[in-house]
């Protein structure tokens, strides 16, 4: 048999472990893209199977392919356009009914389908016991039990796919009951389809059953309009009469048969299928959920993560800083960097290394944070906090999980916004990642530091941070108000977040997931955080021969440029390129002034900035656009320029309105 | 609808408009599914729920009001005298101690009674006039009898 290219594409309800196995099937292999027309992620690899070549495509999570979410219609759509060669279906060992509703859906399309039982080995834990050969004869078609984490039955999974691609033929499409007058409809309508002929390898009374329960086919698929058209008027009349019929909707009728057979499989499947949650469970969220005390413990926790994100991050950041220091002090010296222009050797520490410094500086925090947060996510204790915090973040629209990222954003806002991939729904991602540039990170909390310790007395100089603090927290909400105001990626949807019993995380799945963030990070940010970097270069070197950072370098001539915009805010030319270098890093702001000011630059700061106009360039420090890698964080979660711009905006916009209310209203006030 | 702990619903139906009722419908929560109210978050706006699973999911009050549901249990202290309305025992949620105190006062599960009056508790059954402290009225489950 000839070796063939073939698309297969795993399919599942949400947190089955579906990316788990997408991982384990394609290694390194893999490319992240766009759904087309919506910003959805696209995540597509491909492995080779005994000479075939493998294109596995990794489906948004869907609890059926009636759509409810943009993630549901996004599977819909890819189904019936372009229907794959084979569907891997996954559902999850321990509560199988819930998996079920979608699998008794594809099982119906008529594309060959293997199933995946995952996390078998919790479901034995549990004592449940499950008959593969019931569910493999119920739906048709091969199933496998399998522990995606640990690559238990991976093996069998990729060895019945072979026979599958070379015997397709004893898959069979399950049956399941429905009331008389919807199979009728069904059956006419798939009759009437069989003549405009869509896609063969669709079964067409599944595509005559999802026209019926949506009324609605998506656009551009593969039959002819007209004819299309003709039949979309059956339906109105076929869905009316059996609405009618049956007293509800018909979506919600095919939704029942389905979950009855799913019930009924499950029932003769498994050994048992009503899990109480455990006792263990129950008693700590008498605790951790407790009226009272819930709150109070939740701030606990979030104190000792933040804790021990410094404590163990910190000192980390400052070995690599050291490390490229010393690397920097090892070229400045090397007789080869000697030999080169000034201007080469220039760029390439200040540019390049420096660029590339600040992305691997990053590096120890990203992994820490995202240890913790698999600790928090993988315990059971993120569903609780999110229940705990709901009824504040609805307020702003968004649901309580929203609020860990955006506290977590106090702490460095890179991982913070990495962090919003857990949310659920566009909804809720897009409006976290637009508020978390507005909280006050560690590198802005340095410059605060070191600004207000010149510009304020001893005494004053702590309560002007703890006032930058509140006015972060402030205008988190303010902003969250103003978004709520306008329609930005969709609506939201209902919200409906599973609670799931506690369990104790393992050390392999917390450590490959810093392993896979920080590897996402390399690959998503690097780019564009070393070409930001460099662009700054650019900005405060050039053009040839000018000092750095002063008023004859470009940045210094977009400073005068800009100086009608920033001198209502108080703000002067030489503090404009202190913000251009902010944009790369915050911490550089600091670094930039020295450079500016040239020798003693605290002295040169305090003689030439009042105290307002320290106030003021403050502000605008903690409201403007967060850092590089920040924003390329922003792109790359979001998959759109659009909000990336939306953002940088916000930023900007929102700084320079409270810089202008504060230096005003400090002038009017008669501070100076 | 009442919110409030240890209350118990079963879906009755769920509307072509109802975004909220749609999704739990394909999340594989039907017509006919029990949801029982396990707590209530803070100023009563989020709860979690129990689904017939036995798996907790968490919901907010505003949207799970707007569903179509027929109560079918709900502690005594939730419930206000109303003249004519009828309610039956459904069970206890106290310990073995609170179940004897409950005898003693002649108050025993499938028992029938009116709620004459709510603070406190007094409650006209076959027996007589039972009283129960709002405390009390917490543990003890009734139904509404049509």
């Amino acid at each position: 048999m000839a070796d063939k290219t073939l698309t297969i594409a795993i399919c599942s309800i949400p947190n089955t472990g579906k990316s788990t196995l997408f991982n384990k099937l394609t290694g390194a292999h893999q490319a992240v893209g766009n759904w087309a027309g919506v910003s959805i992620e696209k995540k597509t690899g491909h492995f080779k199977l005994n000479g075939h070549t493998i294109n596995l495509i990794d489906l948004p999570g869907a609890y059926s392919i009636t759509p409810t979410s943009i993630e549901e219609t996004v599977v819909r759509d890819y189904l019936l356009k372009t229907p794959p060669d084979f569907i891997i279906n996954i559902i999850d060992a321990r509560n199988m009914y819930r998996s079920l509703g979608l699998t008794i859906q594809l099982a119906q399309s008529g594309v060959p389908m293997i199933v995946a039982v995952n996390m078998m080995d919790e479901a034995r834990r549990a004592g449940l016991e499950i008959d593969i050969g019931i569910l493999s004869n119920h739906l048709g078609c091969p199933v496998i039990p399998i522990v995606a984490r640990t690559g238990e039955g991976v093996g069998e999974l990729k060895k019945t796919l072979l026979e599958t691609i070379r015997d397709p033929s004893k898959f069979r499409p399950p049956n399941i009951s429905r009331p008389p007058v919807v199979e009728d409809a069904i059956i006419a309508l798939a009759k009437k389809l069989d003549k405009i002929n869509p896609d063969p390898s669709l079964n067409k009374t599944f595509i005559a059953e999802r026209l019926l329960e949506s009324g609605e086919l998506p656009k551009d698929i593969s039959v002819d309009d007209n004819a299309l058209k003709d039949i979309v008027k059956d339906v109105k009349h076929l869905r009316l009469r059996a609405e009618t019929s049956l007293g509800e909707n018909l979506s919600i009728t095919c939704a029942q048969c389905r979950f009855n057979s799913a019930r009924g499989l499950v029932n003769e499947a498994t050994s048992e299928t009503i899990k109480v949650p455990d006792k263990f469970t129950k008693a700590l969220d008498r605790v951790l959920l407790n009226k009272y005390a819930g709150l109070p413990m939740f701030f606990l926790i979030m104190f000792l993560l933040f804790q021990g994100i410094y404590a163990l991050g910190t000192p980390l950041q400052t070995l690599i800083s050291d490390f490229f220091a010393n690397i920097r002090n090892i070229l400045l010296s090397s007789l080869l960097f000697g030999s080169l222009p000034d201007m080469l050797s220039n760029f390439i520490i200040e540019g390049v290394l420096n660029g590339v410094g600040i992305v691997i500086s990053f590096f120890p925090l990203i992994a820490i944070f995202f240890i913790f947060m698999s600790l928090i996510e993988d315990s059971g204790y993120m569903a609780r906090a999110a229940f705990l915090l709901d009824r504040l973040m609805h307020k702003l629209g968004l649901d309580g999980k929203a609020f860990i990222n955006i506290l977590l954003g106090f702490g460095c806002n890179v991982p913070a916004i990495m962090g919003t991939r857990i949310l659920s729904g566009r909804h809720n991602r897009i409006r976290t990642m637009l508020l978390i540039p507005f909280t006050l990170c560690s590198a802005r909390f340095q410059v605060f530091v070191f600004l207000a310790a010149i510009l304020f007395a001893p005494l004053t100089a702590p309560w002007v941070v703890f006032g930058l603090y509140a006015l972060s927290f402030i205008m988190v909400f303010v902003v969250g108000f103003i978004l709520k105001l306008f329609r930005i990626a969709g609506k939201p949807e209902p919200f409906i977040m599973e609670i799931p019993p506690y369990r104790v995380p393992t050390v392999k799945t917390v450590s490959l997931r810093a392993w896979m963030e920080m590897k996402s990070f390399l690959y998503r940010a690097s780019t564009y955080i070393v070409a930001g970097v460099i662009i700054v270069w650019f900005l405060t070197n050039m053009p040839p021969g000018v000092e750095q950072g002063s008023i004859k370098t470009w940045a210094g001539q977009i400073g005068q440029f800009l100086q009608p915009v920033f001198h209502p805010i108080g703000i002067g030319w030489r503090e404009v390129i202190a913000l251009i270098f902010g944009f790369v890093a915050k911490e550089i702001v600091v670094g930039s002034m020295a450079v500016i000011y040239g020798a003693d630059t605290v002295t040169q700061i305090a003689a030439s900035i009042t105290t307002l106009q320290g106030l003021s360039f403050m502000v605008f420090i903690l409201l403007y656009t967060p850092c590089i890698a920040a924003i390329a964080a922003i792109k790359a979660e979001s998959r759109s320029w659009g909000i990336t711009g939306l953002s940088l905006f916000l930023g900007i916009a929102i700084a320079w309105i409270t810089a202008f209310i504060v230096y005003q209203g400090g002038l009017a006030l008669g501070f100076r | 609808m009442k919110i409030v702990e240890n209350a118990e619903y079963i879906i009755q139906s769920v509307t072509d408009v109802d975004r909220f009722g749609k999704r739990l419908v394909q999340m594989g929560v039907l017509p006919g599914s029990h949801l029982k109210i396990i707590r209530v978050g803070f100023r009563g706006s989020t709860l979690e729920v129990m689904i017939d699973q036995g798996q907790s999911i968490a919901v907010r009050s505003k949207e799970l009001a707007m569903l179509d549901c027929k109560l079918i249990a709900i502690p005594l202290s939730a419930l206000s005298p109303e003249k004519g309305r009828k309610y039956k025992i459904k069970n206890f949620t106290g310990g073995r101690g609170f179940i004897q105190k409950m005898k003693n006062r002649k108050i025993s599960i499938s028992d029938i009674f009116e709620i004459l009056e709510s603070h406190p508790f007094e409650l006209k059954t076959r027996h007589g006039t039972i009283v129960a402290g709002h405390g009390e009225a917490e543990k003890i489950i009734v139904e509404p009898v049509n």
